[in-house]
């Protein structure tokens, strides 16, 4: 049961929520939508959450989804970049902790030319926790100047818990610039001394970069109150976690 | 402009492919089809031990259960596995192996020439190549077999190897590729014919490049070699594959096993071109590869590197893989697969790392034209026993033209907090101020796409040994245009 | 014999004219110098006058040696003896600088009708005019221009022109981006290759610093895609002190 929502031609609209579930977004000509949306479970709603959007010419999508270990477990972000000049910059911030199992896919379907998308994801997972995460950069035959960047990250912090990534490209057409870059590992070891050869506690310092790791995603939010409630959630489960 | 352009680029999928001709050296054939009778037959025509007969049927056994994957982005037309060969050993002279090349067929000496295959010992030991020819299903002759023996070195046929050294063969075959591992390796397991068998001693470097040349000839033949390499603590050596094909209607299956064994402080370089016979302007009549190679770095600090340079076969799917089991041990891919016309390569490479401070790197560039497809599937895997394990891939793919697809599927997967996976891919076409600026300076559109693709695909050539180097990036130039400026 | 020269020439992208109406005339052994302001179309005119693909010329000729050379390709005008000194020049992965000065040099032969030069006969060459650039046998075997300065990537290009010996060279804004010693390093290499007056040079560049080392026998300013003013070496000085805006209107 997906709810439609419509973003009408030319408007700006921002939308911040505290539950995803399904969504049929239109993006029409000209609009744009930022669309905010932190997880948090709700035993009414199913443990999954679909969302796809449609974005017109001109028009452009900006999203950042914050999963917490309340979250929907099943996460897809689809995004179809329908109309020329269409664009979107899709972040997703996932922290797992106790027996959390997610399964995220970024998807962005390239169906016009001259698109642009963006998506970053960025994990932190502890206790035996894990993630599944299925990455998509489409690129329909015959469209050109096509701009498409992945990049996901994710920091294991206990010998139990799980990262798998899939970051995939598909490639029909000649004029494209495609990257997309992955890694799984732990905190830079080289800034962690750095931060104690300067004063800084081993924990303290772990905190720090963590916090650092994912506020370069939330800081991104251009809704103030939003970011600033986003970031809160997100410096407590840090500190109960960390 | 543009028109011009669309025009020279369809000449440059344009593959004129020299090795074209076909042998018609008289093949000792068997009856068509497989059942179990043809397994006991093949056994029994190489006097084989009954533990290896016992290893082909408990295999075909299994093979017979299993389907046929279906997961690779290729597509082909259903194969029929009773309407091949499965054996055919060119008529020799006298029934054994002949002692010295004057007992050789003249007819497969002269092919041998035509393949550029150096069968003569030649005096220099500078430079010097080992070649285990291989025609169709049996080893033919082995060059320098004597001055590898004086180091304990064991270079021949897998045939030979299983009369000369039954209990090394049987120590390791399956050993790294079990039977039951995929569909191909079963049927493999069951009615290979032969390939090559190396066997380096403790602490003994190998001084020469170790090389095997095979081609397919007989229509309807497919070609399963099975090949063994084992390096003891300490030992090193240098592997090169080349192959062949002559031009047929009818699609040609290959569907090789590759086992390596590697133990501690060992290195073992596997190197590959491969220049099968893509089909033609309409896809019609190319070779089948698919083929599983894997290596095994069993020991400590034991290191295996895989190299390959693709541009042949009308299917591809191959994925060598590293079992990184020893701590500190090292496993690397490096490989150009260049696509054209209607081929499909769905490759890539699996790193599975077990042991602690493991290491491995992938290096991976495609080139796809014409109306080709090629996918890079790659599999890193950290098992929770990995620790302190550090895994770098970098893919990058390059488009020619608008009608050629890439899909990049790197898979990564880590269940050890101290180890790091980080990978890198970009695809792009080659870019219209890199043509511009060539073209500036005299250079063809050509002259100056083969430049830009000999650009990209350097870091991986130069992991190959040089003669071999010399001979991929020529490959890569027949594939990509007519005309050469060396 | 009309050595260059370019007869009311309307051309631009898909979407946009930029030359309306172009003209220029450069004799055999003349040094030209063009400024103007900032998307005039002085870069546009030297991609146009090499054939890159991108532009389109909608009307008006571009003759060359007496050859109307709009039909033809970028190399074969390159064959023709036509350089171009690229503003920003494009970096390629894995080939060395010596090894495409090799691939250039020989392509140049084939169209001669000349065998490819023997190996010690091209090395000499090189090595003669490297040095007298500036440049290292280090820089010569690293990949072309990737990870080059601003002032590395100039001498390269002087270095192709001084290796190609072309007969007309377009240097699109040569002088941006060097500090005085590759300057006069540059400088240095085209005046070389002007002094006997068999070629010719059109300067495309912002500054008088440029026109103080390599005199000009011409300098045309241009705007709203044609020029509008013609002068000697003294323009320049003029421009200076008067700024486009200057220059144009009064």
């Amino acid at each position: 049961m997906a709810e439609e929502i419509r973003i009408d031609k030319g408007l700006t609209k921002t939308i911040t929520e505290f539950a995803p579930h399904h969504y049929h977004i239109e993006v029409e000509k000209g609009a744009t939508l930022y669309h905010y949306r932190l997880g948090k479970f709700n035993p009414k709603d199913d443990r999954n959450s679909e969302l796809i959007v449609d974005v017109a010419e001109n028009a452009k999508y900006v999203g950042c989804l914050v999963l917490l270990d309340d979250a929907p477990a099943n996460l897809k972000v689809q995004i179809n970049l329908k109309g020329k000049g269409a664009s979107c910059d899709s972040d997703a911030i996932y922290l797992g902790s106790g027996k959390q199992k997610y399964n995220l896919a970024l998807i962005a379907n390239h169906e016009a030319s001259d698109t642009v998308s963006l998506q970053k994801a960025k994990g932190i997972m502890k206790d035996a926790s894990s993630m599944d995460f299925q990455g998509l950069i489409n690129i329909k035959e015959g469209v050109a100047k096509i701009s498409g960047d992945q990049l996901h990250e994710a920091i294991l912090l206990s010998d139990t818990a799980k990262v798998k990534c899939a970051p995939e490209l598909a490639i029909a057409s000649e004029d494209v610039k495609c990257t997309h870059g992955s890694s799984i590992g732990m905190l830079d070891e080289s800034a962690l001394f750095y931060m104690e050869s300067r004063g800084i506690s081993k924990p303290e310092a772990k905190a720090l970069l963590l916090k650092a790791f994912v506020l370069e995603i939330l800081n991104k939010i251009a809704h103030e109150k939003t970011r600033d409630d986003f970031t809160a959630e997100v410096e407590k489960w840090l500190t109960k976690n960390i | 402009m543009e028109k011009d352009k669309k025009k020279s680029l369809s000449k440059l999928a344009d593959t004129k492919y020299k090795y074209g001709f076909i042998s018609d050296i008289d093949s000792e054939d068997f009856p068509i089809g497989l059942n179990e009778d043809i397994i006991r037959l093949i056994s029994k025509k190489k006097a084989e031990p009954s533990w290896l007969l016992d290893f082909r049927l408990k295999a075909f056994c299994h093979w017979q259960k299993m389907k046929e994957p279906t997961w690779a982005k290729v597509h082909y037309p259903k194969i029929d596995y009773q309407s091949i060969y499965y054996y055919a050993s060119p008529k020799l002279k006298n029934k054994n192996a002949p002692k010295s090349l004057d007992e050789v067929d003249p007819k497969l000496l002269a092919i041998y020439d035509k393949l550029g295959v150096p069968l003569k010992e030649r005096e220099a030991l500078a430079g010097v190549v080992a070649v285990d020819a291989v025609m169709d299903s049996v080893s033919v002759t082995t060059t320098y077999k004597a001055k590898l023996e004086a180091q304990g070195i064991i270079f021949c046929s897998f045939s030979e190897a299983v009369k000369n050294h039954p209990d090394l063969v049987k120590k390791y075959l399956g050993s790294v590729v079990p039977y039951t591992d995929n569909f191909f390796a079963a049927l493999n397991s069951a009615v290979f014919s032969d390939g090559s068998f190396v066997f380096i001693p403790k602490g003994v470097r190998c001084p020469i490049e170790l090389s095997t040349y095979f081609r397919i000839n007989a229509a309807k033949t497919g070609q399963f070699e099975r090949t063994l390499i084992v390096a003891d603590e300490g030992a090193y050596v240098s592997y090169l594959e080349g192959c062949t094909a002559p031009q047929r209607d009818e699609n040609q299956l290959h569907a090789a096993v590759v086992e390596i064994v590697v133990l501690k402080d060992a290195e073992v370089k596997y190197s590959t071109v491969q220049n099968w016979f893509p089909g033609d302007e309409f896809g019609k009549g190319g070779i089948y590869n698919f083929v599983t190679k894997r290596g095994l770095c069993a020991g400590a600090n034991a290191k295996l590197s895989w190299t390959q340079v693709e541009t042949g076969s009308a299917i591809t799917w191959k994925y060598p893989s590293c079992v990184l089991k020893g701590d500190g041990s090292i496993g690397e891919f490096n490989s150009v697969a260049l696509t054209s016309h209607y081929q499909q390569a769905d490759t890539g490479t699996k790193m599975i790392h077990l042991g602690k401070n493991t290491r491995s790197t992938i290096i991976a560039k495609s080139i796809a034209a014409g109306n080709s497809s090629s996918t890079y599937r790659g599999l890193v895997k950290m098992a929770k026993t990995a620790t302190a394990g550090n895994n770098f891939s970098r893919c990058d793919n390059l488009i020619i033209g608008n009608k050629s697809k890439t899909y990049t599927v790197p898979v990564m997967e880590s269940a050890n907090p101290s180890a790091k996976i980080g990978h890198e891919a970009t695809t792009s076409k080659i870019s219209d101020e890199q043509l511009f600026f060539c073209r500036q300076r005299g250079l063809s559109e050509e002259e100056a796409i083969s430049l830009i693709v000999n650009g990209f695909c350097k870091e991986v050539m130069q992991k190959l040994p040089m003669e071999f180097a010399m001979e991929a990036t020529k490959l890569i130039q027949v594939s990509l245009e007519g005309v050469s400026i060396g | 014999m009309s050595f260059f020269e370019i007869k009311d020439l309307v051309a631009g992208t898909e979407d946009k004219t930029i030359l309306s109406g172009f003209n220029l005339s450069i004799n055999k052994g003349e040094v030209h110098a063009i400024m103007g302001p900032n998307g005039t179309g002085k870069s546009t005119l030297a991609n146009i006058i090499c054939g890159n693909p991108k532009y389109k010329i909608t009307s008006g000729k571009i003759i060359f040696k007496d050859k109307d050379i709009s039909t033809l390709s970028v190399d074969e005008r390159a064959h023709l003896g036509l350089f171009l000194g690229f503003q920003n020049p494009v970096e390629i992965e894995g080939i060395s600088v010596i090894t495409f000065l090799k691939y250039a040099v020989n392509a140049k032969r084939k169209f001669e009708g000349k065998d490819k030069i023997a190996a010690p006969d091209f090395l000499k060459m090189i090595k003669v005019r490297a040095t007298a650039l500036g440049i290292s046998d280090e820089m010569l075997k690293r990949p072309l221009n990737v990870g080059f300065s601003g002032g590395e990537k100039k001498r390269i290009e002087t270095l192709q022109m001084a290796v190609l010996e072309p007969d007309f060279c377009i240097l699109d804004e040569m002088d941006s981006g060097l500090d005085i010693d590759a300057l006069k390093v540059v400088s240095d290499g085209v005046n070389v290759l002007a002094k006997d007056k068999t070629r010719a040079f059109l300067l495309i560049t912002h500054y008088d610093r440029l026109l103080t080392l390599i005199k000009p026998d011409f300098v045309h300013i241009m705007n709203g895609g044609k020029i509008v003013k013609t002068g000697d070496e003294n323009l320049a000085k003029e421009l200076e002190a008067k700024g486009y805006q200057g220059i144009i209107n009064g």
